[in-house]
């Protein structure tokens, strides 16, 4: 507990070092560029870098909206300047319209701190201040319906059988209208017409059956032919019966893994924390929402809908910032579920197997809803555990099969050569060639998951 | 030699008949009687009938397997508490108030779920006990109070509050009498709540009240030094211990302290150096078991035996004598009780202990006389550091009863005591409450007290409270809430704070009294005092606190058990070792240091004169501890009128005398309402779910008495009817000893497990100027065929016929291949023979099959046979697939330090979900414990017709704990049909529930019958509600969530808690290093609190287990049977020094294995 703790701290510390140092870089490096006269690309620029963190256009947030600001300030741009470069200063000057605005945030904010900006690159600031309009919100589109899921080859193959049966019957018709025509003629007295080739045909084939054939074995071998491949479908299907592949029920919230996990890179074990340290890879609780959405109120497809649910659920006031401490857990629909009877432990696998997240949950930075990929049966799981090789530079495994290992590399050195026998150490034959795989070192066990 | 052979029995069924108790092919039986009906098994079914059922059960199994896959909801936290990770468990250090010993209580998601013991805590030193380890069952029962209660009807605090509150005013403002009724406390801040309370009611009494009381210590101490105390005991330091009746290893005053410093001197696994001990008691007692020489002896003749004993010590000392005891019954003869005084006598420069188990203020006088005789003050015996244990004072109780009674009290605030239920005169203590005006009670349930009271301010359980301890002198604890309280209750301290207007959160209150009494420290200092403490659990004077604690910053490797949440208070305040000495050093320099005040508040009304009170604590900041004894020799108490009235008390007693004692899992009964208590057996007489009368079986063949019989007990004027009996071998003829704890009557909801189950014998104890828990009195017999459930001839060890010895009962014959004991003496002949030590030097650690061949002290003919050693059921799988290269687990238990205490059966219980069966399938033999304790007695092996009172009033008993042997070539695992049972590579035999059909060939073919069948579903099963860890959602959260609740129809057993392993493993590789020994710790293990179990890699030559394996007492299991077992017992070692009482070596001779 205390290690994970420790762990978890000096994972802390070094993200926020990290972060710390890669903010002094981008400073240094944005800083550093020569001003252009009031550039709104470069005031964009310096607007995130500086001022972004406390203001965001189109509402407030830790400070006031700075939309359209000039006019505001219009005539006093002097003082602007001064408040930008040194609040107390300004603040220090009176003015009324000043005071009145300090008089709401400052309580809740507290003065803003002083920028280290030269005078032009405020100017390309207020530049791209004044110049901001609000982004047209983009009404999502209804996505396109996406047929009925069957692939083309699958069309060519029920296009073929109809056609093939649709030929049938038109045979079937041919040799009836034939038939008629020649019952007619006969009737007609038109004398004995020799049949067509294709109620030869036909005739020859139903003489073959009635006569030539046992009808017994005929029905055995038509429904054999019939039920044979049905069985055999029913087999391989009822393996996965239960199984969920393709499982993404609706949730409470219409999460998009592809634009968090993907389109903003955000790693897995940000939200999921337990990955490394516990058997449960944890979904996250609103607190680790909020770490982002204190300042991202509205999202790119859902507005601030969706954002809105995870305000209800931590129990936030967007409008006033402030929590109102109640709080009601949000309901997820669970994808992955292993029975009841089955121990799996993610740090078991992310840390000691060092498996990577997609290689059970596929590519999530795709997936706008997520779904199930892998069947999570336990076939799936020991076919896994046979393949997979063990990291066997891990001390665990140096030091308690060691005698598995010697006993395999004596075994493999003695019906070596000298020559070859050179240089074979029992390192290099444990990494080399024998490649230990799970299974090899007991990890087909029935209790190393049921217990 | 004829009767150097012992015969060993598990049961007097077993002795008489062994027949009767033959196992049949599947012992436990089908539940087809109490299920089907017999006219069900006509089965006469046409061929319409079997389409009949085929249509229906194709068209069911088409119907089951269309239902949809239900949605399984994830429910993160809204806000997650940092220090809470879901599926990664916490570790908070606490205290168990009601068994005076520091715990870790181990929490999953917020829920409190085991109880593991706590190594910092000097006292328990990681050990816990039975009860201990249930308590936390007791968190999640729905018994407990909601809310409070006004005349048993809900109401709110508010309500309570303000009608108490005005009531006491009312009462302090005429001048009427408030009482506090409590049991003892050992709580600082608990006696400080209580002396706010009295400073707005000044006219409030704070009567302490224990259901078992040691105030006859207290008053012999009183008498003697001026004190009222209970001193400390350490056994770890005696070469002798005589104890008369104290069951200090079971239930007598702090029975897991005195295990572990037991098992310390008792250990010869390495050492020659053994403790002799030696028992005077008439009940067959835990302790007494264990005793190398036990002299069974009548209640009334313990005193006039310690007079003998004083006796014999006075004239080798040239002191005079006390009085002439006379004679005793045939045990007791005048040779053991002078070889029990020259023992001690010549011990007496080692450390010779004497101790009395009696509440009579003159035997406890008479003990400190002959301890002072012995010089065990300052060696074995330490008056200075004073218990604070059982602060209960019978006089004042009855003092206060008479009050009541007259009208005196105004008003009674009862707080944990149960005098309605466990007060010898319970009638007079209700009549007195009915005549008092405001009677308020903060027991967390309707129990017999509450019951009768106007209000119930419910009390947290200890898991939900703040609390301080002062179990010991110079010894403080913390208990520290592990969960937020689950129903409406409020902490006890809370309201009798609120209700002496003094409000506040608890917890503040403790930290104020610590703050206070620390002095001059600084705000910060106390901070980093107080957070050390709670992270420690423990706060002892003159030492430091934890390395893990202090090292935190500067480890990576800090010890993982503790709790988390206080590693982040450590690092922000940077402490170092010698920062807290400091504080410590602060804490007892200060103007008075928190143990003195609280020993005045504590002695406050005994008036202690300050001169006998002087003690040299301000000293004490050295951590060498230098104890003054010397006042307690210069104490002087009249031996003679002593010794008189004691002889007399023997003389005087009638033919049949009664004793009360205590079991080791229910002790007083306060927490009956725990099934995992009630199923647990006896560790002695191996009964569950009931108490009842022992009586020896001489007695009973005398007397017309058999097991199951009725019988009416009668006490002065008391009778309490139907107690059934129980022939129990070890009682004395002519006493009978029952239970206390027993026979609640609580609310239907309060006492839903407990009520009704067994019998209330409080009554019995008599009231004089202490309680005494011994009576005379007269027995009758009043009906009979009451069934108890007895689990002592279940899963009984087959020895397969062929290796029977012919001219002897089968099951009497080869228990010498499962209990093997031998004698000090001849472990030192042998030892001297082999010019070695205990300490095998065998390197090889024996890869894969058998044992590497050590010669063993006993080496009888039983043993594994050389020329099958190698042989191997599964040789090519065995051979080909890395078995056991790599680790091989195995166990070792020591018979000899093992007490049968029964923690590690419950510490089980809880770890892997084991249900209660009820007393009706245990009768079944279907109780579930995978962990059992046989106890076998053992006479010597004379002929039928010499069966008199020397074999069953005083046989030897032997407690072996058995759980799955985990063997390499296992019996079940190749009759299994479905392969549910298999071998790891590890060694461990493992049961696969999911694969398991429920054929039972398995159980019937274990030799060891350690496997279990779950009859019933045992969760969500109304017939089953007793058993509330799994059929209430509340008692749901004391499951282990690691551990699988096993359905119906499969077997299931021990399995190495393959959790836990599997645990350490991960840790070991998260870690990148190997696994250490130690890293798995079993549940039973860890519970032990004689350190009796062992468990690692056996082969690593220098694990623990591998080294008692090599060690020259160690043997398995019926070896004949060449079943590879992975678990090895140590021989029991009995310290015999008289040469009538000398166990002999196994010398049968064996046949042949073919």
């Amino acid at each position: 507990m205390v290690h994970n703790l420790k762990f978890l701290g000096n994972m802390f510390v070094k993200r926020l070092l990290s972060g710390f140092c890669s903010l002094l870089i981008a400073s240094f490096f944005l800083f550093g560029q020569p001003a252009q006269a009031a550039d709104v690309v470069n005031g964009e620029k310096l607007f995130k870098a500086n001022c972004n963190s406390c203001h965001i256009m189109g509402r407030p947030m830790t400070g006031p909206n700075l939309e359209k600001v000039g006019e505001r300030w219009a005539g006093k741009e002097e003082l602007l300047y001064t408040w930008i470069k040194n609040p107390p200063k300004a603040k220090a000057a009176g003015d009324p319209y000043l005071t009145d605005l300090l008089s709401t945030w400052e309580p809740k904010s507290g003065l803003m701190a002083a920028q280290a900006v030269s005078d032009e690159e405020i100017a390309d600031i207020l530049e791209y201040v004044n110049t901001w309009t609000p982004p047209v919100v983009e009404v999502p589109k209804e996505t396109e319906t996406q047929g009925s899921g069957l692939t083309w080859d699958e069309n060519l193959m029920i296009l073929g059988v109809i056609l093939v049966v649709l030929l049938m019957i038109l045979g079937l018709i041919f040799n009836i209208k034939k038939r008629i025509e020649r019952l007619i003629k006969e009737k007609e007295g038109a004398g004995e017409t020799p049949p067509s080739p294709i109620e030869i045909l036909i005739d020859e084939l139903k003489d073959f059956v009635t006569t030539q054939m046992n009808p017994t074995l005929l029905v055995l071998t038509v429904g054999g032919i019939v039920t044979l491949p049905v069985l055999l479908l029913l087999y391989s299907n009822g393996q996965d019966l239960g199984a969920q592949i393709g499982y993404a029920p609706d949730q409470p919230i219409k999460f998009s893994h592809k634009l968090h996990a993907g389109q903003y890179g955000i790693d897995c074990q940000y939200c999921h924390t337990g990955v490394e340290k516990s058997k449960n890879a944890n979904i996250p609780s609103p607190n680790i929402c909020m770490n982002c959405h204190v300042a991202v109120q509205s999202g790119p497809k859902y507005g601030t809908e969706e954002i809105s649910k995870i305000y209800a659920a931590i129990g936030y006031d967007p409008g006033t910032g402030n929590y109102t401490g109640e709080t009601k857990p949000i309901e997820w629909v669970r994808i992955h579920n292993l029975p009841d009877h089955v121990y799996f432990n993610h740090q078991q696998h992310v840390v000691a197997g060092n498996l990577d997240c997609e290689n059970c949950h596929g590519n999530v930075k795709e997936m706008e809803v997520v779904q199930q990929v892998s069947l999570l049966e336990m076939g799936w799981c020991i076919d896994c555990h046979k393949e997979t090789e063990v990291e066997v530079d891990n001390n665990y495994y140096q030091e308690h099969f060691h005698q598995v290992f010697a006993d395999d590399y004596n075994e493999y050195v003695e019906k070596l050569s000298d020559d070859e026998k050179e240089g074979m150490t029992l390192t290099k034959f444990v990494k080399e060639h024998k490649k230990y795989t799970i299974g090899d070192l007991g990890g087909l066990e029935c209790q190393r998951c049921h217990y | 030699m004829e009767n150097n052979n012992r015969r060993y029995f598990k049961s007097l069924e077993e002795l008489n008949s062994p027949e009767s108790i033959q196992p049949k092919e599947f012992e436990s039986g089908t539940p087809g009687k109490n299920v089907v009906e017999e006219s069900d098994f006509d089965l006469k079914s046409s061929r319409r009938d079997f389409l009949k059922f085929m249509g229906f059960g194709i068209s069911a199994a088409t119907l089951a397997a269309c239902t949809k896959t239900p949605v399984k909801k994830a429910i993160p936290y809204a806000v997650k508490p940092h220090e809470v990770d879901p599926g990664v468990p916490n570790y908070y250090a606490s205290y168990y108030g009601d068994g005076g010993y520091g715990v870790l209580v181990k929490t999953r998601e917020g829920r409190p779920i085991k109880i593991e013991g706590n190594d910092l805590d000097p006292l328990s030193l990681g050990g816990t006990t039975a009860a201990g380890q249930a308590s936390v069952l007791s968190l999640y029962d729905e018994g407990r109070l909601k809310a409070p209660v006004k005349n048993g009807v809900e109401t709110t605090w508010e309500v309570v509050d303000k009608e108490v509150y005005s009531g006491l005013r009312k009462i302090t403002a005429n001048g009427g009498k408030i009482a506090i009724l409590s049991n003892g406390i050992d709580s600082p801040s608990t006696l400080r709540a209580i002396a706010k309370f009295k400073e707005t009611h000044p006219s409030t009494v704070h009567v302490q009240y224990d259901a078992v009381s040691y105030a006859g210590i207290r008053d012999a101490y009183a008498s003697s030094i001026g004190r009222s105390i209970i001193p400390s005991y350490d056994i770890s330091k005696a070469k002798t211990i005589v104890s008369f009746n104290a069951d200090f290893l079971g239930t007598w005053l702090s029975p897991l302290v005195f295990t572990k410093q037991y098992s310390s001197v008792r250990d010869v696994t390495a050492s020659e150096d053994m403790a002799y001990h030696v028992q005077f008691e008439s009940h067959l007692s835990l302790t007494g078991s264990k005793a190398d020489l036990r002299i069974p002896c009548k209640p009334s003749e313990q005193g006039a035996a310690m007079v003998a004993v004083y006796n014999e010590l006075a004239s080798m000392a040239g002191a005079s004598k006390a009085g002439n005891p006379g004679s005793f019954n045939p045990h007791c003869t005048s040779e053991k009780i002078k070889h029990v005084a020259k023992e001690l006598w010549d011990s007496r420069h080692e450390g010779a202990l004497v101790l009395s188990g009696s509440n009579d203020s003159n035997e406890q006088s008479l003990c400190i006389e002959i301890n002072k005789l012995l010089g065990s003050y300052g060696k074995t015996i330490d008056s200075n550091k004073e218990v604070n244990l059982f602060s209960g004072n019978d006089r004042e109780m009855k003092g206060l009863i008479s009050d009541m009674k007259n009208g005196g009290v105004s008003a009674l605030i009862v707080y944990g005591a149960n005098p309605s239920y466990n007060y010898p005169d319970a009638a007079a203590f209700n009549e007195g409450l009915a005549k008092v005006e405001l009677t308020v009670s903060l027991s967390d349930r309707l129990d017999e007290t509450s019951q009768k009271v106007t209000y119930v301010a419910p009390d947290h359980h200890w898991l939900e409270s703040w609390n301080d301890h002062n179990p010991v002198k110079g010894q403080y604890n913390l208990s520290q809430p592990t969960i937020p309280n689950i129903f409406n209750t409020r902490q006890a301290q809370e309201s009798i704070l609120s209700w002496g207007k003094a409000y506040g959160k608890y917890y503040d209150f403790i930290r104020e009294t610590w703050m206070m009494e620390s002095g001059a420290m600084s705000t910060r200092g106390f901070e980093t005092f107080w957070k050390q403490t709670l992270h420690d659990g423990v706060y002892v004077e003159g030492r430091a606190h934890s390395d893990a604690a202090s090292n935190s910053v500067a480890h990576e490797d800090v010890n993982t058990e503790h709790a988390d949440h206080v590693t982040e208070m450590v690092s922000d305040t940077t402490v170092t070792r010698v920062g807290l000495l400091a504080a410590a050093r602060n804490t007892i320099s200060g103007e008075r240091s928190l143990g003195e005040s609280i020993r005045d508040v504590r002695h406050g009304r005994e008036e202690v004169s300050e001169t006998t009170n002087s003690h040299s604590v301000t000293s004490t900041s050295s951590s060498t501890d230098t104890y003054d004894n010397s006042s307690i020799i210069g104490g002087s108490v009249d031996v003679t009128s002593i010794a008189s009235t004691l002889i007399s008390a023997k003389n005087n007693a009638s033919d049949t005398e009664i004793t009360l004692y205590q079991k080791t899992g229910i002790m007083d009964g306060k927490f009956s309402n725990n099934p995992w208590l009630l199923e647990l057996p006896d560790s002695v007489s191996k009964v569950a779910w009931d108490n009842y009368a022992c009586i020896s079986p001489v007695f009973a063949s005398e007397n017309g008495y058999q097991d199951g019989d009725l019988i009416s007990v009668t006490a002065g004027n008391t009778t309490i009817e139907n107690v059934p009996v129980l022939l129990m071998p070890g009682q004395l003829s002519g006493t009978i000893s029952i239970a206390l704890g027993y026979g609640r009557n609580m609310d239907s909801q309060a006492g839903r497990v407990a009520n009704g189950v067994g019998i209330n014998v409080y009554s019995l104890v008599e009231l004089k100027d202490t309680k005494r828990y011994h009576t005379s009195g007269s027995i009758s017999k009043t009906g009979s065929g009451y069934e108890l459930a007895k689990t002592q001839t279940h899963h009984h060890i087959q020895i397969p016929a062929g290796l029977q010895k012919q001219d002897r009962p089968s099951t009497v014959q080869r228990k010498a291949d499962i209990v093997k004991e031998t004698s000090l003496g001849t472990l030192v002949a042998y030892r001297g023979s082999k010019g070695h030590g205990g300490d095998h030097g065998h390197d090889d650690h024996g890869h894969g099959h058998g044992s590497a061949p050590v010669d063993k002290v006993y080496a009888g003919k039983g043993d594994q046979p050389e020329k099958y050693k190698h042989l191997n059921i599964y040789p090519e799988w065995k051979d080909t697939n890395n078995y056991y290269k790599a680790l091989h687990w195995g166990m070792s238990v020591n018979l000899n330090t093992c007490t049968g205490c029964n923690a590690c059966v419950v510490a089980c219980q809880s770890e892997n979900n084991i249900p209660v069966v009820g007393k009706e399938e245990v009768m079944r033999r279907r109780e579930l414990h995978w962990l059992r304790i046989d106890r076998y007695f053992a006479t010597p092996d004379k002929k039928e017709e010499d069966r008199d009172i020397l074999y069953t009033d005083n046989p030897s008993v032997m407690f072996q704990p058995l759980m799955c042997q985990h063997c390499d070539n296992a019996p079940c695992e190749n009759v299994c049909p479905v392969n549910a049972i298999n071998h790891s590579s590890e060694g461990i035999n493992q049961q696969i529930y999911n694969r398991c059909m429920g054929t039972r060939y398995c159980a019937n073919n274990c030799p060891y019958k350690v496997r279990r069948f779950n009859w019933f579903a045992y969760y969500d099963n109304e017939k089953f509600n007793y058993n509330f860890t799994m059929n209430s959602g509340l008692g749901r959260m004391v499951l282990n969530p690691d551990v699988t609740v096993r359905a119906r129809g499969v077997m299931e057993k021990c399995n190495f808690c393959t959790q836990r392993i599997q645990a350490a493993k991960l840790v070991a590789k998260t870690e990148n290093r190997a696994l250490r020994d130690g890293d798995v710790q079993t549940a039973c293990q860890q519970a032990c609190p004689a350190n009796a179990i062992q468990f690692g890699n056996t082969n690593d030559p220098h694990s623990k287990v591998s080294k008692v394996k090599q060690g020259d007492l160690s043997y398995r299991l019926v070896e004949l049977l060449n079943t590879n077992n992975s678990v090895y017992y140590t021989t029991q070692v009995r310290n015999v020094k008289l040469e009538s009482e000398m166990p002999v070596e196994d010398t049968h001779e064996t046949v042949e294995a073919h």
